[in-house]
């Protein structure tokens, strides 16, 4: 019995060593993590954008100069934001970077250079941070 | 035959402390794969697009309002009621100076008379810009 098994063992020893060898590869790894977070928004609840127009007579025209944003939370504040204003095909006429407040309710976005009123047909909010 | 088979007990009890630790060493092995996963946070992000809708789009009246050589004020018509409310802005331009003023909507629209800040001289063609900002 003891023969027998020596035997199994001796053979399943030989055999799997030639197959591990056979089998293995030369491999190294770059490293590899992932994960998953959610992305979520600073707040649910409605912004409201104004505009501030003035007349240019280089344009000539009326021009807005300034975006004011109503509606901010709280949840919000001191968060960096940028505006865009947009033509009917979506092309961007200017953009407005800033911080919005740390408190109350509404912010203001100033364009330098104005934009043409007659132009603006969309805008575009992100608010990160 | 009895010493055989105490043989073979005391092989399976020596058996058992190694499948064990075959099994302890599995499950340290699936820990290590659950530690090469990365702890993500995000901070928050929003963005938003939205039209900037116009209250008409149907052509409006305007006609100048002289006194002497003056233009004073220009009045707007057919302002439809989806423009109520809106502060109406005028600019006169005759070629060499301009004025404005502005003015509220009635909330059922109709026309609205733009009292220009300062008179201006007629001109031959003037051109007059307005805008219409809210409601």
């Amino acid at each position: 019995m003891k023969r027998v098994l020596a035997a199994i063992f001796a053979g399943l020893l030989t055999f799997g060593a030639v197959y591990g060898l056979a089998a293995s590869l030369n491999l190294t790894s770059d490293s590899l993590g992932a994960g998953t977070a959610v992305v979520a928004s600073c707040q649910a609840a409605t912004l409201n954008a104004s505009y501030t127009s003035t007349y240019s007579a280089a344009a000539p025209g009326y021009t807005v100069g300034t975006v004011t944003i109503t509606g901010l939370a709280a949840t919000c504040y001191s968060k960096a934001y940028k505006i865009t204003l947009s033509t009917a095909a979506n092309a961007s006429l200017g953009e407005a970077t800033g911080t919005t407040p740390s408190s109350g309710t509404s912010f203001s976005a100033a364009f330098a250079p104005a934009l043409s009123a007659t132009s603006i047909t969309g805008i575009n909010v992100v608010i990160s941070g | 035959m009895a010493a055989g088979d105490n043989g073979v007990t005391r092989r399976a009890d020596r058996m058992w402390p190694r499948i064990i630790g075959l099994v302890i060493i599995g499950a340290a092995s699936a820990s290590l794969g659950a530690a090469a996963s990365v702890a993500v946070s995000s901070s928050t992000l929003g963005a938003a697009r939205t039209a900037t809708p116009r209250c008409t789009v149907a052509g409006l009246t305007v006609f100048q309002n002289l006194s002497g050589a003056n233009v004073i004020s220009v009045t707007v018509g057919g302002l439809p009621a989806a423009c109520g409310t809106a502060t109406l802005q005028v600019t006169l331009n005759n070629g060499a100076a301009n004025a404005g003023g502005s003015a509220a909507v009635p909330a059922g629209g109709g026309s609205v008379v733009v009292t220009l800040g300062s008179a201006i001289a007629v001109a031959v063609a003037d051109q007059v810009d307005l805008v219409l900002v809210g409601p």
